[in-house]
């Protein structure tokens, strides 16, 4: 949400100081073609979501085939419960690097043969992990199947974790992290995080502190992949243009022989129970700007009001017709953008809403922002502006499964998460469900203010004595001084420098 | 831009438009890509035809509809057949200005409106200005059709240019050029570049254009350009996407029917003449942070078929860590950190790029004689089957890839119907890729890729230029020859 709210943001920024002024048309108002009113739309198309075919191989893995005849290609996802949710303490930064490195060598094949082969046919193949699930993706052209699955059976079986492809990634995800710290925006939503989940996985970033990666080896590594990367419990999407009878066949052959063993369990829900709100300011002295995150845990995908919530979260900061957006930028111009919105996890998710201002106005947007949050539970949502937001999701919800891949990501996590293939068949309907008064219901039973955390990362000594008046104590860490896996978020000062990336090759390279 | 693989880590200044923050190529991400050639199974299929339905109304717009009920979303275009090149002296800069105005309002649209109508009904939408065309798009739910095209009609005949609006927008356009040409690092290259390879073409200048031909701009100007452009007879509007035909051209007459076609295209443009003699720059600019060697030749107008094999020539030299410029100047030579060539395609004859970023502390003389060497090999041997396979390969996979998207349907048959002329270009472009041999390559590398052909731009950091190093033309001393850009126009450039 947070990467489509920005791109909007930046998409609408060259057109917002404008003077509205004297009109001057350039033909006269009794010659203009067109009529003034403008035309009602037609109703809603339906939206029919590709039917698909589930099979469950003897060794566990669900196989999901979608055939889908529009262009010749082919997109296969593999989805697999390895995400930060399983990381032992202190290895923040361990399903990220395992699946990174799944594509930098095999037991028979290096990292370039690999790309040879891939490029070699114009296809892709990628690997990451979010919070919940690892993934491995590829996308040929439909001649091509048979490679990309040999490919990405190669890359999720046989990883051999070369130690220099091992040493080129941890270089790389330094100076990564060093550019990314250098970003307010970054040590807010780490700090944010880190309050709202205490010390469960979910609390830790997701590719790791510089602390974390150093100490992350090899062994590490391979324990990882050969307790998470298991048939049973994943599940591969094969979505595109091909025979359903031949593929299966295929993904049988390639991944009948992978052994099942032990699923791995997501560790019990512990969060840290605030009785007050939790205010933290991370002290930048040099910014002119602060960044601002509210929120709180809020609740899990798989929740029955999971589309009140995201009602609930269009409403009050879902876009620029949101409510956040319009209070904080439209009407008094104290930021760019102000959006809120929930994040789908496994366990449970959390409830954030985003701004940022120039320092000064650091103490009215925040005060806006939770003002904003408490008016949600205060009166129900008027009619026109519930079905906005409702015109808003339902409209965006086609666009996001255009290609083959969104398609199978979709799916994939639906799947993932438990729900039936009625959550994606019925998501429209559902969302047109939701009334007022369950939006205010929700507001006023599953979010907290008076419970959430609070998080700052600007020149505190400016806002510092108006904060504390108007919304009393918090506490301070010095920006250089920020460390997630502390007890209390903070480090001793003068830490170790951290090493120069290799010579020879650019930032983040 | 059309392409999404960038040929130069530039920004996209000029190229694409106000609110298409494109992202930078970066060094790294240039770097970075495929291994080793090899032997790679040839891709042999061919994405469906697009059935597109070719109309024309009376008052000269062009209207190209293409069915495809997979989702229930539509995109919409309309492309105006003005860009860059079609500005007059002095008042550059105003195809891109005019992209920004179109979304201050009309007769029956606030300003800002549009893009906010758009968003609220969860689609997208945006725009580009590039030398030959400027494009409004945007994808939307598809029962939103009708009120699209009722807000782009009215945006086609009664925009509001005040003076107000006029003003505050400018000022709008000139941050975006401090933005992404004047700030970035190696932001001003391309400006260059095209600055010293085109004398006459109003390629010369991007179009971005200058602070100082915007500021000189009237409202009386912007009027005029809206008359002269902003027409039925000028625009094609491209639909693809969830659509009925017949209703679709019952709105598109109604809502653009009773348009007036606009006075006569005032379309003539001074061909730029063959390149006498090789030209050579060098620049020094604070915002260089590392050596920049760029070579350029002058190729045919996209619509030429050797842009077949010159386009199949671009993936082997520039496609990932297999490509030749890559292995030679980055893996084996380790003199740069990045490098590539490829084609600029334009309406008009347009231009080939090679580029090297070169490591801190290296010569642009270095530079430029390893690309040569790679431009002499291409030109002296045919490229290995292994190479000619991998590269059609990926053309083809991109193809079909984007056209899983209905604005990638779109873009592909307005390109060519704007700008190649010919609309069947769209289904026949493939089968035009698959024929390219080895030889083909080896004859446009020959052709086009000649030293009397060529400019050369090294841009390097301010901090090379020293007493011992005055910023005269390297050696060789260029020979004066006629066709010279006037230094002038690219001192004028500099600041």
């Amino acid at each position: 949400m947070t990467g489509r709210g920005l791109a909007r943001w930046l998409a609408h920024a060259t057109f917002m100081s404008g003077a509205i002024a004297g009109v001057f048309l350039m033909v006269p108002p009794s010659a203009l073609a067109v009529p003034p009113t403008p035309p009602a739309p037609q109703p809603m198309r339906e939206l029919r979501f590709p039917p698909f075919e589930q099979r469950t191989l003897p060794n566990g893995l669900r196989v999901i085939a979608i055939e889908r005849h529009g262009e010749p290609e082919v997109s296969l996802r593999l989805m697999l419960p390895a995400g930060r949710l399983y990381e032992p303490a202190a290895k923040a930064g361990l399903a990220s690097a395992t699946a990174d490195l799944l594509t930098q060598g095999t037991a028979s094949r290096s990292a370039q043969q690999i790309a040879a082969a891939i490029d070699g046919v114009g296809g892709t193949l990628d690997a990451g992990s979010s919070a919940d699930f690892a993934y491995v993706s590829a996308t040929v052209t439909s001649d091509q199947l048979d490679l990309a699955l040999e490919l990405l059976a190669d890359v999720v079986l046989h990883p051999s974790f070369p130690a220099a492809e091992i040493e080129r990634w941890r270089s790389q995800s330094l100076s990564r992290l060093e550019v990314q710290r250098a970003n307010p925006g970054y040590l807010a939503d780490i700090a944010f995080q880190r309050l709202v989940f205490g010390t469960y996985p979910y609390g830790y970033p997701a590719r790791g502190t510089p602390e974390s990666l150093r100490g992350l080896t090899r062994d590490d590594l391979a324990a990882f992949h050969r307790s998470h990367y298991l048939p049973n419990g994943a599940i591969l999407a094969v979505v595109g243009d091909y025979r359903q009878e031949q593929a299966l066949a295929g993904v049988e052959r390639i991944f009948g022989g992978w052994a099942r063993g032990e699923a791995p369990r997501p560790p019990a829900l512990e969060l840290p129970a605030y009785q007050r709100p939790k205010m933290v300011v991370v002290d930048k002295p040099d910014a002119v700007q602060t960044q601002i995150r509210v929120g709180q845990a809020a609740l899990a995908y798989t929740d029955p009001d999971f589309f009140t919530a995201t009602v609930y979260g269009t409403v009050l900061g879902g876009s620029s017709s949101g409510r956040l957006f319009q209070e904080i930028r439209i009407k008094r111009g104290l930021a760019y953008g102000a959006y809120a919105g929930f994040a789908e996890q496994l366990a449970t998710g959390s409830f954030a809403a985003r701004t940022s201002t120039k320092t000064a106005s650091t103490v009215q947007a925040l005060r806006l922002t939770l003002d904003e949050i408490a008016g949600m539970a205060k009166a129900p949502v008027p009619a026109a502006e519930l079905d906005e937001a409702k015109t808003y999701l339902n409209g965006a919800f086609p666009l996001e499964i255009e290609s083959a891949d969104e398609v199978a990501t979709r799916v994939l996590t639906a799947l993932g998460y438990g729900l039936g293939r009625e959550f994606l068949d019925s998501y429209r309907d559902r969302i047109s469900a939701v009334t007022a008064a369950a939006i205010q219901r929700f507001a006023g039973t599953r979010i907290h203010p008076e419970r959430s955390v609070v998080v700052l990362v600007g020149n505190a000594a400016a806002f510092g004595p108006e904060l504390a008046k108007e919304l009393g104590p918090f506490a301070t860490i010095p920006a250089a001084e920020l460390d997630p896996l502390a007890p209390d978020l903070r480090r001793p000062a003068a830490p170790a420098p951290a090493p120069r990336p290799g010579s020879g090759r650019g930032p983040g390279g | 831009m059309r392409s999404s693989r960038s040929p130069l880590p530039f920004t996209a200044a000029g190229i694409a438009g106000r609110a298409a923050i494109t992202a930078i190529a970066t060094l790294a991400a240039v770097a970075l890509g495929a291994g080793p050639p090899a032997a790679a199974a040839p891709v042999t299929v061919t994405p469906p035809p697009l059935a597109v339905a070719d109309h024309r109304l009376a008052n000269g717009l062009r209207v190209l509809l293409l069915e495809d009920h997979t989702l229930p979303v539509v995109c919409v275009q309309v492309w105006y057949h003005v860009g860059g090149k079609n500005e007059r002296p002095g008042r550059s800069g105003f195809a891109h200005l005019f992209e920004h105005l179109m979304f201050k309002g009309s007769a029956h649209v606030a300003p800002e409106e549009h893009s906010h109508f758009i968003e609220s009904i969860g689609g997208r939408d945006n725009a580009t200005t590039d030398w030959d065309r400027t494009l409004y798009f945007e994808t939307i739910p598809s029962n939103y059709l009708e009120r699209i095209l009722w807000m782009e009609a009215d945006r086609m005949q009664t925009l509001d240019v005040s003076e107000a609006n006029f003003h505050a927008e400018r000022e709008v356009v000139e941050e975006e050029r401090r933005l992404r040409v004047d700030d970035p690092p190696f932001g001003r290259l391309l400006e260059i570049v095209f600055a010293k390879t085109f004398t006459t073409h109003p390629y010369h200048i991007l179009p971005i254009g200058s602070i100082a031909d915007l500021d000189a701009a009237t409202l009386a100007d912007v009027r005029a350009f809206y008359r002269t452009w902003y027409v039925p007879q000028n625009a094609t509007l491209v639909i693809a996407g969830d659509l009925d035909p017949a209703r679709t051209m019952k709105w598109i007459e109604t809502y653009f029917g009773p348009i007036p076609a606009g006075p006569p295209l005032p379309r003539e443009i001074a061909p730029e003449p063959p390149q006498a003699a090789e030209r050579r720059e060098v620049a020094y600019d604070a915002k260089a942070p590392l050596p920049a060697v760029i070579l350029t030749f002058h190729v045919p107008a996209a619509k030429d078929p050797d842009l077949y094999p010159l386009q199949v020539a671009s993936r082997i030299l520039s496609e990932g860590e297999s490509s030749r410029l890559y292995r030679k100047l980055v893996y084996e030579l380790q003199i740069a950190v990045a490098a590539g060539g490829q084609a600029f395609t334009l309406e008009d004859p347009g231009v080939f790029f090679f580029f090297a970023y070169l490591q801190r502390g290296q010569k642009p003389e270095a530079g430029e004689a390893a690309l040569q060497e790679e431009i002499e090999r291409l030109r002296a041997e045919p490229v290995s089957s292994g190479e000619l396979e991998k590269a059609k390969n990926q053309i083809v996979a991109e193809r079909v890839f984007e056209r899983d998207r209905v604005r990638a349907k779109a873009d592909a048959i307005g390109q060519a119907s704007v700008i190649l002329g010919d609309v069947s270009r769209v289904n026949h472009e493939l089968d035009q890729y698959q024929k390219v041999t080895a030889a083909d390559v080896q004859r446009v590398a020959r052709q086009y890729f000649t030293t009397r052909n060529r400019t050369t731009v090294f841009m390097l950091p301010a901090a090379m230029q020293s007493p011992s190093n005055p910023p005269a033309p390297p050696a060789p001393s260029p020979p004066p020859g006629a066709g010279e850009a006037p230094r002038g126009a690219v001192q004028g450039a500099s600041r």
